[in-house]
C-alpha cells in the first residue's frame, strides 16, 4: 500500500510542480548553509588542532609588549628582548632548552626585482630540538640549514614562486638581502605551516652580522621537560623576567604565552562563531520547514474534495494522513539531498579557495559520510513534522462537507 | 427478497445547529431497504433527501434516531471502521463524478481496491475488466479531463464497482449529463439491478426515479408519499402504496 500511496504523492507533486519546487528551495538553502558552516568549521577546527600537534604542546613563547599593545600615540617604547632575558629564560625551572630567534624585514632581490620580506635567524646548534619537532622548518628540496653555514639561506615556497620575482626560485640560486649576496640552500615545504609560507630562515649568526644585532632577540621560544607542566613553567618563566627586568606583577613589559594556551582560547572563540552561525542556519531551516507547512495546508485545502471523495470510497484517517506525511516528506528529502549536494559543494569550493592562498594539504573541508546521511535525514524528518498537522487537518474534515466544497 | 432489509433507518434526525438557526435537515424518517431492491429517493432540492443519502451511506451520522447497516448500528463504529464500512460494502456514484484529476481512469478505479491492500495485478485485473464493462477498455490510460462527462460517470460507476459492494448508491448520477449520456447511465444501473445488485438513487427527476422499484418523496425532511413501481412494455409505472 505504501508504493501506491507513495506514487499518489509523486504524482500530486508533479501536479504542482512550481509550488513544490519553491517549497524545496526553502529546505535547500537551510540544509545546503547547515552543511557547509558544519563542514568548513569542523575542518577549520581540526586543522587548528593539527596544527597545535605539530607544533606541540610542550612550548611556550615569551614576547615583548610592543607599542601598539601599549595604546594609540605611544611612540615606540623599544621594548625588546635581549640576549640577558633568554639565558634567564633558559635556567628556569622546568625549562629544557630556549632559543632567541631575530625576526627582522629586509630589502630582498632576485632575478632584477626587489621586495621586502621576513628574514627569521634561527639557531642551528644542539638548540634546536625547540624547533625542529614542529616540522615547521622542514624542506621539500634541497637540505635545511646546519652548522658552520655561511650565506645559506632556505625560504618558504610562497615566496620562490615565479609571481613574486617574476622566477621560480630554485636550490643553489643567489639571493641579494640588504645587499649581500646569499645561497639557498632549501626550499620549505608547502601545506606546512603558513607563518612560514613566504619568509627566508638563515643561521642566527648570520642574521646579528645582517643587521648588526647582537643583543635583541625578536621572541624566545621555549621547549619544556614535561608538557603537563606547562602552566607552571609559564609562571616560573613570568616570575623569573619579572625579577631580572625588574618589573612588578601586573605591569609587565612582556607576555610568556603557551601554544596550548592560545589553541584554547581560539577554539572557543571559534566554537562559539561556528555555533552562531549554524543556528542562523537553523533559522532559515525553520523557515524552509514553515513553507513546507504552509504548502501542505494549502494542498489540504485545494484537495478538500479529493480528500472526501478518497474517504467516501473507504480511505482511513491513516491512509490520508500517509498520503500528506509521504508527500511533505518527499519535500524535505529532496531538498535536503539538493541541499547537501550544494552544501558541500560550497565547502569544496571554499576548500580550494584555501589552498590557491595558504598552500595544499592545509585546510580539509570535513564531510563524512555521517553529516550528509544525517542532513539528508534530518530534512526528511523536517518535511514529515511539517506535514504532521496539514496532514490532521485533512482527516479531521467531514467527509459531506469536503465532497461539498 | 423481502428478508432483513440491508439498510435500516429507524427515526432518523439532522440537526444542523449554526448558533441562533436551527435546521432540520431529516425529521424522523423511516426507510428500509432490502437486498436486490431498487429504491429511489426523490424530491426537491432542500427536501432533505442528499443528507438521507449521506446518512445511507455512512458519511454522516445522525444527529437522532439509528441507521442499521446488516443489522448493525453505524453509530456505534469508529471513524475507520465507518470508511471501512464504506470501502467494503458501498458504491458512490456522485452527480459531479468525483473522480481524481491527477490519475488516470483506470487508476481511479483501482483506488478503492488500494484501501483494501489488494495486491496490485489484482487490483488491475478487476479495473481493467471493469473499464470493459462500462465500455471504457479503450480509455484506461486517460485523466478524467480527458474525459467526457458520460465517460467520466461510466469511470465513477467502474469505481463503485470496484470492491463488488453489496449497496450502491448514485446521487443524482445523470445531473450533469446530456439527456444521451444519462440515458446510457440509467440503462447501467438498471442492468446492475438485473444482476441483483441493491441500489439506492436520489434524483429530483420524475422520469429517472421510475426506474426504481419504489420511490420514497420527501419533503421538508420527512417522507410523504410512497410509490410501488413497474414496468410493462419498456414503460414504468409508479402507484401509490
Amino acid at each position: 500500500m505504501f508504493k501506491d500511496f507513495f506514487k499518489l504523492a509523486v504524482e500530486n507533486l508533479t501536479h504542482r510542480q512550481l509550488r513544490s519546487w519553491l517549497t524545496v528551495i526553502g529546505i535547500v538553502i537551510g540544509i545546503a548553509a547547515v552543511v557547509a558552516l558544519v563542514s568548513l568549521g569542523k575542518g577549520l577546527q581540526y586543522t587548528v588542532d593539527q596544527q597545535f600537534v605539530k607544533i606541540g604542546a610542550d612550548k611556550i613563547t615569551v614576547t615583548a609588549k610592543s607599542a601598539s599593545q601599549g595604546g594609540p600615540g605611544i611612540q615606540d617604547s623599544g621594548i625588546t628582548l635581549t640576549t640577558n632575558d633568554l639565558d634567564v629564560v633558559r635556567k628556569s625551572s622546568g625549562v629544557h632548552e630556549a632559543i632567541g630567534p631575530l625576526q627582522k624585514i629586509a630589502k630582498i632581490e632576485f632575478n632584477k626585482k626587489t621586495k621586502f620580506s621576513f628574514i627569521r635567524g634561527m639557531p642551528v646548534d644542539d638548540t634546536r630540538i625547540v624547533y625542529d619537532d614542529t616540522g615547521m622548518y622542514d624542506v621539500e628540496y634541497g637540505r635545511t640549514l646546519k652548522e658552520g653555514d655561511n650565506n645559506k639561506i632556505i625560504i618558504g615556497p610562497e615566496l620562490a614562486k615565479e609571481s613574486n620575482f617574476g622566477r621560480q626560485i630554485y636550490v643553489n640560486d643567489k639571493i641579494h638581502i640588504n645587499d649581500e649576496e646569499f645561497t639557498v640552500v632549501g626550499i620549505i615545504k608547502t601545506g606546512g605551516n603558513p607563518g612560514v609560507s613566504s619568509i627566508i630562515m638563515m643561521t642566527l649568526d648570520d642574521a646579528r652580522d645582517l643587521f648588526d644585532e647582537k643583543e635583541e632577540v625578536s621572541m624566545i621560544m621555549v621547549k619544556i621537560y614535561n608538557a603537563e607542566e606547562l602552566d607552571q613553567v609559564v609562571e616560573n618563566i613570568k616570575k623569573d623576567l619579572r625579577r631580572e627586568r625588574n618589573v612588578k606583577e601586573g605591569r609587565e613589559d612582556f607576555t610568556v604565552e603557551s601554544t596550548k594556551k592560545f589553541v584554547e582560547s581560539f577554539l572557543v572563540i571559534f566554537n562559539v562563531i561556528t555555533t552562531l552561525l549554524i543556528g542562523l542556519a537553523s533559522i532559515s531551516l525553520l523557515v524552509g520547514a514553515i513553507g513546507i507547512a504552509n504548502t501542505m495546508y494549502t494542498a489540504v485545502l485545494e484537495r478538500r474534495r479529493e480528500i472526501g471523495i478518497m474517504k467516501s470510497i473507504g480511505a482511513k484517517n491513516s491512509d490520508i494522513i500517509q498520503i500528506f506525511l509521504i508527500e511533505s516528506s518527499l519535500i524535505g528529502f529532496i531538498g535536503g539531498t539538493i541541499g547537501v549536494l550544494i552544501g558541500s559543494g560550497l565547502s569544496l569550493l571554499a576548500e580550494k579557495l584555501i589552498e590557491t592562498f595558504l598552500g595544499e594539504g592545509f585546510f580539509q573541508v570535513f564531510l563524512p559520510w555521517w553529516l550528509l546521511l544525517g542532513a539528508a535525514l534530518f530534512a526528511l524528518v523536517i518535511g514529515t513534522i511539517s506535514g504532521i498537522f496539514p496532514a490532521r487537518q485533512a482527516t479531521g474534515m467531514n467527509p459531506v462537507d469536503a465532497l461539498r466544497s | 427478497m423481502k428478508d432483513k432489509p440491508v439498510i435500516e433507518l429507524r427515526d432518523v434526525w439532522k440537526i444542523y445547529d449554526m448558533g441562533e438557526v436551527r435546521v432540520e435537515a431529516l425529521r424522523g424518517i423511516n426507510l428500509n431497504v432490502h437486498k436486490g431492491e431498487f429504491v429511489a429517493i426523490q424530491g426537491p432540492s432542500g427536501s432533505g433527501k442528499s443528507t438521507a443519502m449521506n446518512m445511507v451511506g455512512c458519511l454522516d451520522v445522525p444527529s437522532k434516531g439509528h441507521i442499521l447497516l446488516d443489522g448493525h448500528d453505524i453509530a456505534r463504529l469508529s471513524e475507520s471502521q465507518l470508511a471501512q464500512v464504506r470501502g467494503k460494502k458501498i458504491g458512490f456514484i456522485f452527480q459531479k463524478f468525483n473522480l481524481i484529476n491527477t490519475l488516470s481512469a483506470q487508476e481511479n478505479v483501482m483506488l478503492p481496491l488500494t484501501f483494501l491492500d489488494v495486491p496490485e495485478e489484482k487490483r488491475k485485473q478487476i479495473s481493467y475488466k471493469l473499464m470493459e464493462t462500462v465500455n471504457l477498455g479503450d480509455r484506461t490510460d486517460h485523466k478524467p479531463n480527458e474525459l467526457s462527462g458520460g465517460q467520466q460517470q461510466r469511470v465513477a460507476i467502474a469505481r463503485a464497482l470496484a470492491v463488488d459492494p453489496e449497496i450502491l448508491l448514485a446521487d443524482e448520477p445523470t445531473g450533469n449529463l446530456d439527456s444521451k449520456s444519462g440515458e446510457t447511465v440509467m440503462h447501467f444501473l438498471e442492468d446492475l439491478h438485473r444482476k441483483g445488485k441493491t441500489i439506492v438513487m436520489v434524483t429530483h427527476d420524475d422520469n429517472l426515479a421510475k426506474f426504481a422499484d419504489r420511490i420514497e418523496v420527501l419533503k421538508d425532511g420527512q417522507i410523504v408519499k410512497s410509490l410501488k413501481c413497474y414496468h410493462k412494455d419498456g414503460k414504468n409505472y409508479c402507484e401509490e402504496k
